[in-house]
């Protein structure tokens, strides 16, 4: 029992920086990270999305969350990283400017998200985490990705 | 310990549903006249193995049915019982129970028992009669001794009872022929008899219950008489002789079910009403005899048998030839962990193709050995590919399989005369396109006994055979199978479709080819047919095969002749994993365009190409005008070239519409594996799949109907 209150009292998270904010989500969606390379169109799609890869054999969409978050200049070099993950039993990937680091964060560590406006409406938003004097924004990537503004599936969960 | 039964009831679905399968395709076979024994033990064995199973588990239901049809079985198969088509068709109806209480089962409902009862009931019946009927035969070659019963009987004799002369006559008579009058008496006012009879008290009633009540005789029995039959020769209503017969049936195996009580269920069955007059009377007697009982009935089932046998003979030999081996070494491996398997050859054979490709630009000479060894690794993954691919294959007599026990109902249904020819059943093909392809074949074969196949007489005015042929076969023809439903009826009647098509405001001139007027056909809603049947005829139905079809990437081609007959050819791919396709380019853009589709490319000149009012643009190609679709256009492309005459038209024809894709260029042929968008992402319009190419790069697969739909608003 104490076991699985340390695991619940505190939570690993990716960390990942999309302009100057930077972000977090639950390690356990996190399947891999990779480059940015390949990427097929898909006709009438979204600005956002940016295509599909060739995953081992499984097709994965890609979603550029710098676009979706209208933040700022977006380029493709060799630092462009994809986060793959594995959310609502699909494989998605996510365009992100770089991934910092992985982090434990204790409930005391975590803050209710005040309403303000940002480029991520606040109900994707779990907390807001400090860790040496970073603010990380924890996001809940599952239902930020099933949610329908993204038009990633076809039927919206919940 | 206990232990979970549950977990083998899939193991045991499984081969129960194998088990009927085979039951009926042996059945179906059976040659009546000469039922081959080997067959009749493996029918036997089969409905012994469901008993078994269905024991074991405790579907006491299934139990109950296969075990009064076992009983049955195993009277034929030891020659004690003949088989009648009645029993057959008894049999394929305890089969249809059967199946129905195993879904029940699988689904975890309660079946209803109303049908088991009644088929309980029929071959319970069968099984009596059969009994008795082989007695008579046996008796009817040695002498026994029989037991006859002795009656004193009165009842009295007026105008009320008997208000027309002859009436008395006709019950002395009816009663003559029930036994034989050893002495009668007979005034104004009563009659008396003395009777010697094989029949039951309740028996002889009967014959006098049309006339009178059952208190206004007196019925008492004297004794039994035991006779020493002597006389083979006599004929079977001979009075005396008669009884003697069927004395001993009665007392040997009267406890199976009593006379009067299966001749109520025959009566029932037959649909008359007791005693409608006075001959049905005396042939009820008869049939209580035990002779004449069952003359009835076969005589009923003439007809069927006879439709029976038209498919049988065939079939028979077909089983005789290609009998399976008996010890034919399988296991049983769940659909997933194949299809798991195939998609990591598929994968094997991309990765080969991506390092082939990265090979080629090494050099040859200082590489030999890499460059030997990805070429056998080429050969090995393109070897191993193609085995794991067959073990999805099967072969097509698992959907052609039911169709003799279709065409067998449905003419019988439809009074008409069919036989039903299998060619090429062994011909394989994927596991999913069987199941999608046994709706679709239902349908055309339907279609052809319905509309195709004509009416008895009416083949015989036109001096045709009276048994009308379907024929169904299949066969590979290049990387395709091509299935073949024809029949030797009418053929399609093309002034009638026109004239319908008409009715229908579908735009169709007099000058239309054969092969476009047989296209109107498959338009929703389409239906020549005289009378609505309820086999066919609601006009739902060619529009859905042939989307049926269609959507598992084959086509539907009609060839007919008045009068000679129809055949309807449905061409589909091997696989629905693998695809044949035309890869092009649009800007940066690799597309996949699915051959079946393609009638040609060509690049158009200049002044072929022509602009509608600033809106469209046309080709003309051959005299005809079709209508240009800009593929970077319909996805919002950035193409190389935006003038049709310095790129490529591609020709394709979906649903009956010509259109002409333009396209920056074509790039080569592939056969393509096909790969879901829709696991990760969801349908987008226009394509159909997405595929990896050698680059390791995905391209995305057009769907050519739903493009040609898209063009169009």
């Amino acid at each position: 029992m104490a076991a699985e209150e340390e695991v619940s009292s505190s939570r690993e998270l990716l960390t990942f920086t999309l302009g100057r904010e930077e972000y977090g989500i639950d390690i356990l969606k996190v399947q891999e990270i990779r480059g940015y390379d390949a990427v097929t169109a898909i006709a009438n799609a979204p600005e956002f999305i940016k295509g599909v890869i060739n995953l081992r054999g499984i097709i994965v969409p890609i979603v550029d969350l710098r676009i979706k978050f209208h933040l700022g200049r977006v380029e493709y070099d060799q630092f462009t990283v994809v986060i793959i993950l594995n959310v609502v039993n699909r494989v998605v990937g996510i365009v992100v400017d770089g991934v910092s680091d992985v982090i434990a964060l204790g409930e005391d560590q975590m803050k209710a998200a005040p309403e303000f406006s940002s480029s991520l409406d606040t109900q994707y938003i779990m907390g807001l985490g400090t860790v040496d004097e970073r603010m990380i924004i924890v996001m809940d990537i599952e239902k930020l990705l099933s949610s329908r503004d993204m038009e990633l599936f076809d039927e919206v969960l919940n | 310990m206990s232990i979970d039964m549950s977990q083998f009831y899939q193991v045991f679905f499984e081969e129960s549903a194998e088990h009927l399968a085979s039951m009926e395709c042996l059945l179906l076979g059976l040659d009546l006249d000469a039922p081959d024994p080997d067959e009749l033990n493996a029918i036997f064995r089969s409905a012994h193995s469901i008993k078994g199973g269905s024991g074991t588990f405790g579907f006491t239901d299934m139990t109950e049915v296969t075990h009064v049809l076992e009983t049955l079985l195993d009277g034929i198969r030891k020659n004690e019982i003949a088989i009648t088509s009645e029993m057959v068709d008894a049999f394929l109806q305890a089969g249809d129970v059967l199946n129905g209480l195993l879904e029940a089962h699988q689904n975890g409902t309660i079946a209803e028992d109303e049908a088991s009862k009644e088929i309980c009931a029929k071959l319970k019946a069968l099984t009596a009669k059969g009994l008795g009927r082989q007695e008579q035969k046996s008796l009817e070659n040695s002498d026994t001794p029989s037991v006859l019963r002795r009656y004193q009987i009165g009842f009295p004799n007026n105008a009320e009872i008997f208000p027309k002369e002859g009436q008395l006559q006709n019950l002395l008579e009816d009663i003559s022929n029930v036994g034989s009058i050893n002495h009668q008496e007979i005034n104004a006012e009563k009659v008396e008899l003395d009777l010697n009879t094989a029949l039951a008290p309740d028996g002889l009633r009967e014959i006098f219950s049309f006339f009178l009540n059952a208190d206004q005789i007196t019925l008492t029995e004297l004794a039994c008489v035991e006779q020493k039959d002597s006389d083979t020769g006599y004929g079977f209503f001979d009075d005396e002789a008669t009884s003697e017969e069927m004395a001993p049936s009665q007392e040997a195996y009267g406890f199976f079910i009593e006379p009067e009580k299966v001749k109520a269920d025959v009566e029932e069955e037959q649909g008359f009403g007791f005693f409608v007059e006075p001959e049905q009377v005396k042939a009820d007697v008869e049939h209580a005899q035990g002779y004449g009982f069952f003359k009835e009935p076969s005589a009923i089932d003439e007809t069927p048998q006879r439709r029976y046998t038209d498919i049988s003979p065939e079939k028979a030999q077909r089983r005789a030839t290609d009998k399976p081996a008996a010890a034919e070494t399988s296991i049983r491996v769940s659909v997933e962990k194949v299809d798991q398997m195939i998609n990591l050859v598929g994968e094997l054979v991309i990765t080969q193709s991506m390092l082939a490709e990265a090979a080629s630009h090494l050099d040859p000479v200082q590489h030999e050995q890499l460059i030997n060894g990805l070429a056998q690794l080429e050969r090995n993954t393109r070897e191993l590919q193609e085995s794991v691919m067959s073990v999805r294959m099967m072969p097509i007599d698992f959907v052609f399989s039911r169709f003799p026990r279709l065409v067998r109902d449905l003419a019988g249904k439809l009074d008409k005369k069919v036989q039903l020819k299998l060619v090429g059943e062994g011909t394989e093909l994927d596991k999913g396109l069987i199941e999608k392809i046994s709706d679709p074949l239902t349908h055309l074969v339907r279609n052809s006994l319905d509309h195709g196949i004509e009416m008895p007489d009416e083949r015989i005015a036109k001096g045709k055979d009276v048994v009308g042929t379907i024929t169904l076969r299949a066969a590979h023809q290049g990387g395709n199978i091509v299935i073949e439903v024809s029949d030797d009826g009418g053929g399609l009647n093309r002034e009638r479709i026109l004239a319908k098509a008409r009715e229908k405001g579908m735009p169709v001139l007099d000058a239309m080819s054969d092969m476009e007027v047989w296209q109107l056909i498959f338009a929703p809603g389409f239906s020549t047919a005289a009378v609505i049947t309820d086999v066919s005829g609601r006009g739902v139905g060619m529009d859905v095969v042939k989307k049926n079809i269609e959507g598992i990437g084959g086509r539907v081609e009609i060839s007919s002749r008045h009068g000679e007959g129809s055949t309807i050819t449905i061409r589909l791919p091997l696989t629905l994993a693998i695809l044949d396709g035309l890869s092009i380019a649009v800007g940066e853009q690799t597309y996949i365009v699915p051959l079946t589709f393609i009638s040609e490319s060509l690049q158009p000149t200049e002044d072929a190409i022509k602009e509608i009012s600033g809106q469209g643009r046309v080709v003309h190609v051959r005299g005809e005008y079709l209508p240009v679709i800009a593929l970077h256009q319909i996805f919002n492309i950035e193409p190389k070239v935006t003038n049709p005459s310095e790129g490529i038209l591609v020709l394709l024809e979906a649903e009956g519409k010509k259109v002409a894709l333009f396209v920056d260029e074509l790039v080569s042929q592939h056969q393509v594996v096909i790969k879901s968008l829709e696991t990760n992402y969801r349908k987008v319009a226009g394509i159909s799949g997405a595929t990896i190419m050698g680059d390791g790069r995905v391209a995305m697969i057009i769907d050519v109907t739903a493009l040609v739909k898209l063009a169009q608003r």
